[in-house]
């Protein structure tokens, strides 16, 4: 089978670069339609002017933001059609129902209250318009579980069955595939991370006008609301972060030894909190998989099997297979594998020729080792190995800046309620950077997600090399550059226009 | 656990809300 790897490098880069470019604006949009249905519930309970003129700023920034993360979202969409083909001819009876279920339901919700949110002040009344900036929240987070549901199905793929008259996918059970646990936690771990990294959005600004000495008042009353939010989604997403680390390690254990650096399984085994890899470290080989580290004993097996005593399986293990502990060999899984891509020819060969005997007898065979077909068309073992050090090092910068946000929003409530949170020269730097911070740990976070699930497409069952479209690299080439030259423009305008309106700050409507 | 993770999720919503009200009064920034 001749695969063009350029092609496929060359796809894949372009869908990273620009799903990395959406997941810009996709969390913002998450947590700032919450906080904005917060500060127009307080302004309806309250009737204070002042509380109008805040929500109308930072909804001005929601809009700015939701109109360049919808234009990024809908060329993601495109890409399964013009980069990855043969993916969507396979298992797209699955995948494509939760993305157009997202379109059709969540997204269209989001985008008719959303006209309402920003078009009806003074034309409906105040609490349906504040009923639609509730919506505009509930539906931005709804879209957001259609999308998950389709990334936890490539994690974990559940309620399907394979046609082999059709050599695809097709969907057996819906209500699996949406609360297909690997969806749910992927789901409250997203969304929760982007209230939590629009809270930090709120801190960054809310300290600038501080820091000069501008709409006091206003960015008071932003940092109260955004870290009341920060500290209770940033401890909510510690929480499901670790249930999402537990799903991992029971449906993808190979990304989990990958984001450890764990090469030999081990029961009581630690967990890396902080390290640096080996560079030369190799599977299978003899040699030290850090360089330094620091380890907590014991943690990785509670984490990932919630039991102390637990074996955690390494790469080496879930490579070369153990026998004590009831692991396969991927050369095993890879034999299997040709075994059932040969069956399912020989099936197809007979249904052309009418010969039903031959055919149930393939049918058959091929049912036996059905489960294992991705593998067949893996080289070598050491192909089911994702790359370590990208995955490893985004993980650890993720948790190590999640351990810090909850703690920097503790400090930003403690200073406000004592009145001096304007006097904390040292706090609000912090809290100017705090947005960077939080956009770095958002990207570690699906960098950890999506390059820890390679060689992958769909687990176990459809490799990346053998999901792209069958074109010339040429031709990816060309609309990676044009969507780069047109992304960076979305970015600088949106950037400018957002300064823009920051510098220009919240109108006053008395 | 899923149950709970979805019920949780509601629960951070609602109490973000009510804590900042809580919070702005106490601060008299309400």
């Amino acid at each position: 089978m001749d695969i063009d790897l350029s092609m496929v490098n060359w796809a894949r880069a372009q869908f990273a670069f620009t799903a990395m470019y959406h997941w810009i604006f996709v969390p913002l949009t998450l947590g700032l339609s919450f906080l904005c249905a917060f500060f127009e519930s307080i302004y309806v309970r309250t009737g204070n002017k002042e509380w109008l003129n805040l929500t109308k700023f930072w909804m001005t920034l929601f809009g700015i933001n939701f109109a360049i993360g919808v234009a990024t979202g809908i060329i993601l969409e495109f890409q399964f059609g013009t980069n990855w083909s043969n993916y969507s001819w396979i298992v797209g009876d699955i995948f494509g129902a939760p993305l157009a279920i997202e379109g059709i339901f969540a997204f269209f919700l989001e985008a008719t209250f959303f006209a309402v949110m920003f078009f009806g002040w003074n034309r409906v009344s105040k609490k349906f318009h504040l009923f639609s900036t509730w919506m505009v929240a509930v539906g931005s987070n709804l879209s957001a579980i259609w999308i998950l549901v389709a990334n936890g199905w490539m994690q974990n793929p559940v309620g399907m069955l394979f046609n082999p008259e059709t050599a695809r996918f097709e969907m057996h059970n819906f209500a699996e595939v949406v609360f297909n646990p690997v969806a749910v936690s992927k789901f409250v771990h997203t969304s929760s991370s982007g209230f939590l990294f629009a809270s930090l959005f709120v801190l960054t600004i809310s300290s600038w006008f501080l820091i000069k000495g501008r709409h006091l008042q206003m960015a008071k009353r932003s940092i109260i609301v955004a870290s009341v939010f920060g500290l209770l989604a940033s401890s909510y997403v510690a929480f499901t972060g670790d249930e999402a680390a537990y799903e991992v390690a029971q449906k993808q254990p190979m990304k989990l030894a990958a984001i450890e650096g764990l090469y030999k399984g081990e029961t009581r085994a630690p967990i890396v909190a902080a390290g640096i890899l080996n560079p030369s470290k190799q599977p299978g080989d003899d040699q030290d998989p850090f360089l330094v580290e620091v380890k907590i004993p014991w943690a990785l097996s509670l984490l990932a099997n919630r039991s102390l005593d637990s074996f955690v399986p390494g790469i080496d293990d879930l490579v070369y297979g153990n026998k004590e502990q009831g692991i396969e060999s991927v050369a095993s899984k890879i034999a299997k594998g040709k075994k059932a891509i040969n069956d399912l020819a020989e099936f197809k060969q007979a249904r052309k020729e009418n010969n039903n005997q031959k055919a149930e007898l393939a049918l058959a065979q091929f049912k036996k080792n059905q489960d294992y077909i991705g593998y067949g068309y893996l080289d070598k073992p050491e192909e089911a190995v994702p790359p370590i050090a990208i995955p490893y090092y985004s993980f650890h910068i993720m948790v190590a800046l999640g351990t810090f946000f909850p703690l920097l929003f503790a400090a930003f409530l403690f200073y406000s309620l004592k009145g001096t949170i304007a006097e904390k020269k040292w706090l609000l730097p912090l809290g100017l950077i705090s947005g960077l911070l939080g956009l770095i740990a958002q990207e570690s976070g699906w960098v950890v997600a999506e390059v820890g699930r390679q060689p992958w497409a769909i687990y176990g069952l459809l490799p990346v090399k053998i999901s792209t479209t069958n074109l010339a690299a040429v031709n990816v080439q060309i609309t990676f550059f044009m969507f780069f030259a047109v992304f960076t423009l979305l970015l600088a305008a949106e950037i400018k226009i957002m300064l823009k309106q920051i510098s220009i700050g919240p109108k006053e409507e008395l | 656990m899923t149950a709970l993770m979805l019920i949780l999720y509601v629960v951070v919503i609602i109490a973000s809300y009510k804590g900042s009200i809580f919070i702005l009064k106490k601060t008299e920034l309400l």
